[in-house]
């Protein structure tokens, strides 16, 4: 701990839970400084949920408004990022109810295609997994399995706390999960690396 | 469980006050044995209400509602069946007299109830069934999963919609009396008296259609999914909804 | 084991760390991979999908989201350090909704709304398509227009996010019947909205719609009744 006892302490040398405590005696520059830490995660993460900028940003500044009223309640008792991982995720599961977004249930017809077209010509298909790709592949997910898929995959929550999150089964999250690998998969091979090898543009057929 | 041997005159005042009612309930142990294994348990009580007007509310969470009358005017007996531990059954009544009945946690119980015929009911249940027989008060009854039956009523109104289950209702149709049955995905049927004097507004979603044919109706409306018609002068309200099911007219025997 | 089975338990086998299935259905998986490149293939891409994702990199919002959220608060600061201190909700029609009793009675709406009803459906209808990735909000907002519509939706959603809170405790066999229920009624709802938007003056399916709020209603009074 570095604080002199003043309040001079340089903010960034503080812990998370310095800046809240701080934060909620109406510490502007205290809150301003876990805003700094953390602000690229939470709006990431609505980004990635929503997959729409605008509406991230709208709900990334709710989160901070929201965190700054409710951040006298954190005591300590997670890591804070998980604390505010989690405020995130309600305030933008709760968007989608607000707008009835529904986030689908399982089907099992035709959600991972033939088994032919997997099988093929994956042998001849070279490492393709692009960052960049990726970010736009689960932006044209549909909702419930970009969801469960952001939470899990990318943010790394259990599907124990996706399935208390979304009010679904520990079943459902999984197999939302695996769905949402699958139709990745199948939207990253659609768009071929241009720049790479010409001679894996070959059109795969559907 | 408190035990108190009372004498039968005992529990009837010859005079029932406004104070008396807002005394606490008397509560006594019916007397009859345990007919299922050691594991269940009883629980009775017995409110006096004032004759002529009495309300009851139910609120159970798995389980049976059973409500009928009985010859005690004056009297809301209630007796209820359950698994040890498993639940709590408050009853209490409040100063007007109405006395409410609420299961707390998610055991099941079963509830029978005998009520003054011209008491008003209102039965709420997630998972079950609920029956009522021989009544003349207002009839309200709600559950989720489970079918209502309700018999041989005299009443005024009667409200029965459940959510899975199906709908039974058999009755007098009182003029200027009001009737609706709805179920999400079960069935709906009414059995009415041959002169019933009805308006009718019918709704079926769902591929279990309607069948109408016992009453020789006057159609003001008339489609696959909907119905607007009348038998008699149209005094009374009848209203049958399903969004899965289907809807069925029937004559009281 | 066959491919199919295979493909299927792909993604718990590539969780297996947390135990999702048996050792057995592990070694099973593992000898099919050994004989069938194609699937294995496959478990190698998904694999990939699941590495990238954990380092994707952290994108960046404008520097002016600071300043708008900076001036909310100091606004909030300041409004609490002034004297008559406005109460929420207190004023305008939030205000006359929340006080008046809603009773929301089909005989009441057919009498007096049915061409009311009729602009609100053809209103709301179209809004929201339930499978577009882009997702039109402010249309949405902006297509609710008359009140009788909005009251419900709002009383609707009030009680959503009460429930919301609570809907963590329940048990989870209790929490999918709900979620299954509430599908059910909105999947039938949008297929209204569907049939109204081109055919506003859809009677049959307007009533329907009344219908669904109902008992969409209903399920939610009842879990407060239920003491959910």
């Amino acid at each position: 701990m570095t604080i002199d006892g003043t309040n001079n302490a340089a903010p960034n040398s503080l812990s998370d839970y310095e800046l809240a405590q701080a934060s909620a005696q109406g510490d502007m520059k205290a809150f301003e400084t876990i805003y700094e830490r953390h602000h690229r995660r939470v709006y990431s993460l609505c980004l990635r949920m929503v997959a729409n900028a605008t509406e991230a940003e709208d709900l990334a500044q709710e989160v901070f408004i929201q965190l700054f009223r409710k951040i006298g309640s954190f005591r300590g008792e997670s890591a804070f990022t998980t604390w505010l991982h989690r405020l995130t995720v309600n305030h933008v599961l709760m968007h989608f109810r607000k707008r009835g977004v529904r986030l689908e249930k399982t089907t099992e017809e035709g959600e991972i295609g033939e088994i032919q077209d997997y099988l093929q010509a994956a042998a001849e298909r070279p490492r393709f997994v692009d960052r960049l790709a990726l970010d736009k592949a689960i932006s044209e997910l549909p909702p419930g399995y970009r969801t469960v898929f952001v939470l899990h995959d990318v943010e790394g929550f259990e599907h124990e706390e996706v399935a208390d999150m979304l009010g679904v089964s520990v079943g459902t999250s999984k197999s939302q999960l695996h769905k949402a690998r699958m139709r990745l998969r199948e939207l990253l091979t659609r768009t071929e690396p241009k720049t790479k090898k010409a001679e894996s543009k070959k059109g795969t057929k559907k | 469980m408190v035990k108190e041997s009372l004498a039968p005159g005992d529990l009837l005042p010859s005079k029932i006050t406004e104070k008396f009612l807002s005394a606490l309930a008397i509560s006594f142990v019916v007397a009859t044995a345990l007919a299922y294994s050691a594991s269940a348990q009883t629980f009775s009580r017995a409110f006096p209400v004032p004759p002529g007007t009495s309300e009851l509310e139910v609120v159970n969470q798995t389980g049976t509602i059973k409500v009928t009358s009985g010859a005690n005017t004056s009297r809301i007996l209630i007796s209820a069946r359950y698994s040890e531990n498993a639940a709590k059954i408050d009853a209490t009544q409040n100063a007007q007299g109405k006395v409410k009945v609420e299961v707390i946690g998610q055991g099941a119980v079963d509830f029978e109830i005998t009520v003054p015929s011209s008491s008003d009911i209102d039965l709420l249940s997630y998972k079950g069934a609920i029956v009522v027989t021989n009544l003349a008060g207002a009839v309200r009854a709600r559950i989720t999963d489970g079918n209502i039956q309700i018999s041989g009523l005299r009443s005024p109104r009667v409200e029965a919609h459940c959510t899975q289950g199906n709908v039974s209702f058999s009755g007098e149709v009182l003029p200027s009396g009001s009737y609706t049955l709805k179920s999400f995905s079960g069935r709906v049927d009414a059995y009415l008296p041959t002169n019933a004097d009805f308006k009718l507004s019918a709704a079926s979603f769902g591929p279990g259609g309607m069948n109408l044919g016992a009453f020789q109706m006057r159609y003001d409306k008339q489609t696959h999914q909907l119905v607007e018609a009348s038998h008699g002068a149209g005094r009374a309200s009848i209203i049958l909804w399903t969004q899965e099911g289907s809807i069925n007219l029937h004559r009281k025997p | 084991m066959e491919c199919r089975a295979v493909i299927n338990s792909l993604s718990d086998y590539l969780d297996s760390q947390n135990f999702w299935i048996s050792d057995d259905e592990v070694k099973q998986i593992d000898t099919h991979l050994t004989n069938c490149p194609a699937c294995q293939n496959l478990k190698d891409e998904l694999g990939e999908i699941k590495t990238a994702a954990r380092e994707l990199p952290l994108h960046t919002p404008p520097r002016a989201m600071w300043t708008k959220i900076a001036n909310v608060i100091e606004a909030e600061i300041s409004a609490e350090n002034a004297p008559p201190h406005q109460p929420k909700n207190a004023s305008g029609w939030w205000g006359w909704l929340r006080s008046r009793k809603f009773t929301f009675s089909l005989p009441q709406l057919a009498a007096g709304g049915a061409v009311a009803a009729a602009l609100i459906i053809a209103g709301i209808s179209g809004i929201l398509s339930p499978h577009s990735g882009a997702l039109d909000f402010q249309k949405a907002q902006s297509a609710l227009l008359l009140p009788e519509e909005r009251e419900i939706k709002v009383e609707l959603d009030r009680r959503m996010d009460a429930l919301n809170a609570r809907k963590a405790t329940w048990d989870p066999q209790r929490r999918a019947e709900f979620e299954q229920r509430m599908n059910k009624i909105d999947e039938s709802l949008n297929q209204c909205r569907h049939i109204l938007k081109d055919n506003p003056q859809d009677a049959d399916h307007q009533k329907e719609m009344r219908y669904l709020y109902v008992e969409k209603r209903q399920i939610l009074e009842d879990v407060e009744r239920l003491k959910w």
